[in-house]
């Protein structure tokens, strides 16, 4: 039987929003649908050409935009969009990420190497007279035969150190005949047929050339420097107003040794020494001012300055900010900016909007200055949240993208959330509400506050105290704003809204954030190590990219487990029982000692979390001890102390009872207990006083009799049979019951009158919601006022509701405010449930009724929407209230703007009410009820007036038997392979009792009771739970039948009422489904198997990196082998998923692994669990070494020669450094057999290079034959 | 009259005797001195003939990544000009995924959008040539056998295949294959733009800085549109021309 509690009006409301908060959790999941335990992957299709025209795209399988056939797999898996490197041989190029079909089609060599990690595509340095080309060999090879050079291809690893080559090309004079001069690099030269001398201008004296020296001044495409030009137009060296310093006696001066050297020489008038490095250039001077004294030309300026006018080097990058960043406060709309300086040119590159990239910098200190490097890179804070699901707070505090947010508020309220420190964006205009909703969510936290009637009859509060203070709404709020664009929070511009509502503490404004808005100077986000900025900017993004496939999987992760923390703090909470034993607290590690064992001077340690010492056992205990404190007096002391301690113990064993029999609590309980020992003790010492000195006899006897006999647990009881048994003076016994009886229950009396020792739970709630803009649009032009900050949708829709970003789709697009006008929205009707109607809807006002029925059936789940004729924020209450502010109710679309409204909720039946005390007559109350609502638009209009949704709620008798709302794990889902039992969970729409079998009877005969919720406050997110472990997995497929009787607060199953006004008899009656709910679980037939993984062994690659692709296949459990695999390279690190998993085939490219000894742990899971587990292990080796000839033979005429590995060979009749283009080939391909005709007399030079370019320095072998 | 006037008039005559009778012994087989010019010399013709449809070709393909006439595309206006339809070389339509070459052979496609488009002009310049040579009263013989485009730096080749006879008061003279050479960036702009769309298709990045400061001749401008789309114009400071070209690679959501 439930315990009665008084109801006022607001808590049956309460219980309506209880019931809409298990609509706004199932809103999403349709009526039939069960809880999704294992969220799964949207099966991917590949359309080989959209409509669009784009190739070869995995869409989901219900994409319509496809013009061919969709194909139901991932289009890795179809031949022609295979993705690979496409080579293009006559150009000698490499792309990457290339559809095998269109590179084929289009006359390319497609090889699978998506990343063109292939010694086609290795690149090297390549010269071309003056010139060198970072490219592919074949490239140089085209280039070379184009500019008519010898084809000079050098293998260096870098961009840089190619460029630098190009520094270090000697030059010189070229002369040819009639004294015609060129200066011109050697190889130059000899493509020109003249003589080249080195190191010398060809205006040198002793050269006898017709040029004359410094006849002109000019730039030089490709050179930094300003330099004199002879009177033949070729440049000599470095200009210099010192002429003769400059000649240099006609020889080349180099640059270190000329004027100016380590300076950026900008702006001088007799240096031309212009350094492209510290910031300046050869250029003509447009001023004409800033020039050199011999011509118009002048070391321009490269550098720029600043936002704040700091001067930035040429090529040097970094971030601004648009408000403070970091620790989870970015502000809404803030995006991170890299700026760069390039050619004295300021370039802005914005980082991907949302913050989905943040900017990260770090700083090289050069000689006497700074030069700091930036990049835009993936902001990980969505990886952040998976750290939580294994509460590796050590991971987060280790990643400088995360931040730790340490709830602190009380000893029952503490947690640590690992967050992103830069949030990422949420879109704002509503599309992904559902998806921000379910991410800010998570900060909608519970702390049950505890407190306790003293015996003045005044509450006091004994635990989770602060959560009642603004501490515990500031730290939540910001936990909530960390998470995204949620709760009370800004935009950039420092404008901001109220996105939190806080219940029972105060509520933290907006307001109190403005400082956020304003960047800090020199806060930057720091990159993890100057490694990461270089490696984006060496294009190594990889590691992020491949992140980000576990950063899509941990948001699962990292919600189930904040909804674990969400969930386990409000349960600890609500599981203290304040008079318990000690409690100890999950997470917070503290122990509540109770009165009791302070009382009872001894430390009682309780079960974890436990609730099951309550007050009257703790008198029990304090008695015991009377008692005992009782047996030490015994032979020692008079027998009227010993009486009078019996009488203690009875008494307090009669107070403990009393205390359990009034449910009197706590601190009441214990001095009940006392009061009555005392009570018990005077009354014992006074009867054996009376009955000594009116028998005078056996005096000492009783005490000593009725000490020895307290043993046990109940001392009292044993104490008071033992006088009886020993002594046979039963007076003074009786006499202390007596007392202690008549003291303990007056007391009890008044104490259940004032209170003392009641206790209530205080909820203060806080709940996160979505940021929503400012209404109006006074700002949307500040989206425009900066150039270098080009306006975005999202920074213009964060400025205020009314703001539109116009011409999205030019350069400049402009952030504008809606027209501005005074008219509220104009609600009216939108859907309802099936079986509901609207009726009588009039301009201000609707009723919704049942079909066919005046009410609404009780606990029936009611569905309805309004529309707005324009965008609005709508809210409701179930009583009046002057205006908008004043309601607290948001609908299941909280915050958002939108025109569509939904209201859910579901009321309990009148009898499941009446089971409570309350204060107003519950069928009064549902026979007319209102529900009041107002919208406002994005201009602030709301209606002044509510509109009133009318209905009233079936008060007569419950004839409906319960639904099944949801089960976990979801019906029809499989189960691990060797399941016998598993524990489930299945939800009602009302409190109901619950059976199961496996056979279909009816509810009588099925053999299985199931522990349900049937309180009414007793509502989980998806109803009224019932919980058990069902057992007889025995087949493929497992069908258990549930039947459940509802109305478990009926002591029978049929109860008589009669009416005393009018005599009718009526009759409530426990409602039994007739039929049953059938849930299905399949077993899983065999276990889930890694059946093979590779690579293992030993991997050659012929330069670094090395590109490898980890493939897992996987068969059996729950779906032929269809599972999720993550990997990691140690057995302590987080896991990864695969980048292509969620089938039976997994694979994952690592594109950047250096060569050395590797395992890998591959973990797999199935939709029912199944786990395989496996490892490999493999080495790579750099192949650096040539192919050697191991066997020479000659057989059938022919010369036959043996590799040790697979290679080409190549021979030439005259020498060993030949070029392999124009010799002859003896391989078909790459092969460790080779052969040639076999010439008598002949001497073969031959060379082999294996698959990965590698070739001795000379001959591989050389072969002489003989007639 | 003196003795030394009457011989320069002798040495006068006889050179004038001699030309004479040098020119109407060679008259038939010498080749008209009108070949150099542009009315005669089928390269300066078709150079000049050609040029001029292959530029306008250059000019619509360049700011729309390639394309004569843009399939996979978004239409954008960057302040400086109208709207465009600027096609995607390398896109993904999923988040987080590294793009997908859409034109992996560029130079390969770039050949062919350009042939398409002059194609019918370089005929009608090969048979305008036949006419003009007809019209100066040359018997011709010719046939035309088609064309091929080769790209090169600085450079488009456009090889016309082909034979021309002529015969003129009985000089005959026979031309074949000819070769025409329009000054041009697009293959230098279009080997940057595969580049970047190897790197995007990669690494989901390319680094705008490095590559200016590693090849000043080029200016590389980086638009992120709402969309976020990727707009790289690659622009040669010399020529000032421009390849326009969109890309969209590893695409973050907004949200977590």
């Amino acid at each position: 039987m439930m315990k009665k509690n008084i109801l006022t009006t607001t808590v049956i409301f309460q219980i309506f929003l209880l019931a809409i908060t298990v609509f706004a959790n199932s809103y999403n999941l349709h009526s039939s649908d069960l809880i999704p335990v294992v969220s799964a992957e949207d099966s991917f299709s590949c359309c080989p050409k959209t409509n669009d025209g784009a190739i070869c795209q995995d869409v989901s399988s219900d994409y319509s935009n496809c013009a061919e056939e969709l194909l139901p797999t991932k289009c890795d898996y179809v031949a022609k969009c295979k993705l690979g490197c496409c080579i293009d041989e006559k150009e000698g190029l490499c792309t990457t990420n290339s559809p095998k079909g269109k590179c084929e089609e289009d006359g390319g060599i497609w090889q699978e190497d998506k990343n063109c990690n292939t010694f086609e595509c290795q690149k090297g340095c390549c010269v071309l007279g003056e010139k060198v080309e970072f490219i592919t060999e074949d490239r140089c090879n085209k280039l070379s035969l184009l500019f008519g050079f010898d084809k000079d291809f050098r293998d260096l690893e870098t961009e840089l150190e190619c460029f630098a080559l190009e520094k270090s090309q000697p030059e010189g004079a070229c002369i040819f005949n009639g004294g015609v001069c060129k200066f011109t690099t050697e190889s130059e030269c000899r493509k020109l047929g003249g003589k080249f001398s080195e190191g010398n201008l060809c205006s040198k004296e002793s050269l006898n050339t017709i040029c004359e020296r410094q006849a002109s001044i000019g730039c030089v495409e490709g050179k930094d420097e300003i330099y004199w030009f002879d009177s033949c137009g070729n440049k000599e060296n470095i200009y210099s107003s010192n002429k003769d310093a400059s000649w240099n006696n006609g020889e080349v001066l180099k640059k270190e040794d000329s004027c100016g050297a380590g300076s950026s020489n900008i702006n001088s008038k007799s240096c031309g020494n212009c350094n492209y490095f510290l910031g300046s250039k050869c250029a003509e001077s447009s001023s004409g001012k800033a020039r050199v004294d011999d011509g118009n030309f002048v070391c321009k300026n490269l550098n720029c300055i600043d936002e704040n006018g700091k001067e930035r080097v040429n090529g040097e990058s970094w971030c601004v900010y648009d408000s403070f960043i970091g620790d989870g406060k970015d502000a809404v709309g803030s995006r991170h900016w890299k700026r760069m300086c390039i050619n004295g040119e300021i370039k802005v590159e914005p980082c991907a909007d949302y913050r989905g990239q943040i900017c990260v910098q770090s700083n090289i200190n050069g000689t006497g200055r700074n030069f700091s490097i930036a990049a835009c890179v993936i902001n990980e804070a969505t990886k952040c949240l998976s750290y939580n699901s294994n509460q590796d707070m050590d991971s987060c505090r280790k990643n400088e993208y995360c931040v730790v947010k340490e709830i602190n508020v009380d000893s029952g309220f503490q947690f640590d959330v690992c967050v992103g420190k830069y949030p990422k964006g949420f879109d704002l205009t509503g599309e992904e509400y559902l998806e921000s909703r379910d991410m800010c969510g998570i900060a909608s936290q519970k702390c049950e506050v505890l407190y306790v009637k003293d015996w003045k009859g005044h509450w006091k509060c004994k635990k989770n105290c602060n959560c009642e203070s603004e501490e515990f709404s500031k730290q939540m709020n910001d936990l909530c704003i960390s998470l995204g664009d949620c709760g009370s929070y800004i935009n950039y511009i420092g404008d901001g809204t109220d996105n939190s509502d806080v219940e029972n503490a105060p509520e933290i404004p907006w307001q109190d954030y403005k400082k956020f808005a304003e960047p800090v100077k020199g806060l930057y986000a720091e990159a993890k190590d100057i490694e990461e900025v270089l490696e984006v900017i060496k294009k190594d993004y990889r590691k992020d990219s491949n992140a980000k496939g576990q950063e899509k999987n941990s948001f699962a992760e990292g919600i189930k487990l904040l909804g674990t923390i969400s969930s386990s703090t409000g349960s600890l909470i609500s599981g203290l029982a304040w008079a318990g034993g000690s409690v100890k607290i999950i997470g917070a590690g503290q122990t509540i000692p109770s009165g009791a064992q302070v009382l009872g001077g001894s430390v009682v340690t309780g079960p974890a979390g436990g609730s099951s010492l309550v007050a009257g056992e703790g008198g029990t205990l304090v008695a015991t001890k009377g008692a005992i404190g009782g047996q030490g007096l015994v032979g020692t002391t008079l027998g009227s102390v010993g009486a009078a301690a019996g009488g203690i113990g009875i008494g307090m064993t009669v107070g403990s009872f009393a205390a359990k029999a009034f449910g009197i609590k706590g601190n009441a309980a214990t001095f009940l207990s006392l009061a009555g020992g005392i009570a018990g003790g005077i009354a014992g010492y006074g009867a054996f006083a009376y009955s000594a000195a009116s028998t005078a006899a056996g005096g000492g006897a009783a005490g000593a009799a009725a000490g020895s006999s307290a043993a046990g647990g109940l001392g009292g009881i044993s104490t008071f049979g033992g006088s009886s048994l020993f002594t046979g003076s039963f007076g003074p016994m009786m006499a202390a019951f007596a007392w202690a009886v008549i003291v303990v229950v007056v007391l009890a009396v008044v104490i259940k009158i004032i209170g003392w020792g009641d206790t209530k739970i205080v909820t203060v709630q806080f709940e996160c919601m979505p940021w929503e803009a400012p209404l109006g649009g006074d700002n949307c032009n500040k989206c425009n006022d900066d150039p270098l900050k080009p306006c975005s949708k999202y920074r213009c829709e964060s400025l205020g509701q009314a703001c539109i970003l116009l011409n999205e789709d030019t350069e400049n697009p402009v952030c504008e405010s809606l027209p501005k006008e005074d008219n509220p929205p104009v609600i009216s009707t939108g859907e309802i449930l099936d079986d509901l109607t609207f009726l009588n809807t009039g301009e201000s006002k609707t009723e919704i009724s049942e079909i066919g029925k005046k009410c609404i059936t009780e606990f029936k789940p009611v569905l309805f929407s309004l529309n707005t004729d324009e965008y609005a924020q709508c809210k409701y209450s179930f009583e009046k209230t002057k205006n908008y502010d004043e309601m607290e109710q948001f609908p299941l679309e909280q915050n958002k703007f939108s025109k569509n409204h939904t209201f859910a909720f579901s009321i309990p039946s009148v009898d499941s009410l009446n089971t409570y005390n309350t204060i107003k007559n519950i069928s009064e109350m549902f026979s007319e009820m209102n529900m009041y609502i107002r919208c406002q638009d994005v201009h602030g209009n709301y209606n002044k007036d509510e509109y009133t949704v009318h209905f009233c709620i079936n008060s007569g008798p419950d004839i409906t038997p319960p639904i099944l709302v949801a089960t976990n794990p979801k019906h029809n889902s499989y189960v691990k392979y060797g399941t016998k039992e598993i524990p489930a969970e299945i939800y009602l729409n009302e409190p109901s009792d619950c059976k199961y079998d496996t056979r279909d009877v009816s509810y009588e005969a099925m053999s299985h009771n199931m522990t349900c919720f049937t309180e009414l406050l007793q509502l989980t997110d998806f109803g009224w739970k019932c919980s058990t472990t069902l057992k007889g997995f025995d087949k493929e497929e497992n069908k258990f039948y549930i039947r459940c009787k509802d109305q478990p607060w009926l002591v029978n199953d049929s109860v008589k009422i009669v009416n005393e006004k009018t005599n009718e008899t009526t009759y409530k009656t426990r409602n039994v489904n007739t039929e049953s709910f059938i849930f299905t679980l399949k077993s899983s037939l065999n276990k889930l198997n890694i059946t093979s993984i590779s690579p293992k062994g030993e991997i050659s690659g012929g330069f670094e990196p090395i590109t490898v692709d980890l493939e897992v296949k996987t068969s059996g459990g729950a779906n032929n082998g269809e599972a999720t695999c993550y990997y990691k390279f140690s057995e302590n690190e987080t896991e990864t998923l695969f980048f292509d998993t969620f089938s039976n085939i997994h694979k994952q490219t690592f594109n950047s692994m250096m060569s050395g000894n590797y395992k890998i742990w591959v973990r797999c899971e199935d939709d029912a669990g199944n786990i395989a587990e496996d490892t490999t292990e493999f080495e790579l080796n750099l192949d650096t070494k040539p192919p050697i000839v191991v066997r020479v033979y000659s057989e059938d005429g022919k010369i036959r020669l043996i590799t040790n590995e697979e290679a080409e060979c190549y021979y030439d009749f005259d020498r060993c450094n030949f070029n392999f283009e124009n010799a002859s080939s003896m391989t078909n391909f790459f092969s460790k057999e080779h052969k040639i005709e076999k010439i008598s007399g002949q001497t073969y030079y031959v060379k082999c290079k294996d698959i990965w370019g590698n070739y001795g320095n000379g001959c591989s072998i050389i072969i002489k034959t003989f007639s | 009259m003196k003795r030394g006037q009457a011989t320069i008039f002798i040495i006068g005559g006889v050179v004038l005797i001699s030309f004479l009778v040098f020119f109407f012994l060679f008259k038939g087989k010498i080749i008209p001195p009108k070949l150099g010019s542009k009315e005669t010399n089928p390269n300066l013709f078709l150079e000049s003939c050609i040029e001029k449809k292959t530029k306008e070709a250059i000019k619509i393909m360049a700011p729309q990544g390639g394309y004569i006439n843009p399939e996979f595309s978004f239409k954008f206006k960057f302040s400086d000009g109208d709207f465009q339809n600027i096609s995607y070389l390398c896109y993904t339509q999923n988040y987080y995924i590294p793009c997908i070459n859409q034109e992996p052979m560029l130079i390969e496609h770039l050949k062919k959008e350009i042939k398409d488009y002059i194609a019918e002009d370089v005929e009608n310049c090969f048979d305008s040539f036949i006419s003009d040579l007809k019209e100066q009263n040359y018997e011709v013989n010719s046939s035309y056998s088609g064309f091929d485009i080769e790209l090169a730096p600085k450079k488009i080749l456009v090889k016309i295949y082909g034979e021309i006879i002529t015969e003129k008061t009985g000089e005959t003279l026979k031309r074949e294959n000819f070769e025409v050479r329009i000054p041009t960036k697009i293959y230098d702009l279009a080997i940057v733009a595969q580049e970047i769309i190897s790197q995007e298709a990669e690494y989901c990045h390319f680094d705008q800085v490095g590559f200016m400061i590693l090849n000043p001749k080029f200016e590389l401008n980086k638009f992120k549109t709402g969309d976020s789309d990727i707009i790289y114009t690659i622009i040669d400071k010399d020529s000032k021309e421009e390849f326009r070209f969109a890309v969209r690679s590893c695409v973050i959501p907004p949200g977590m």
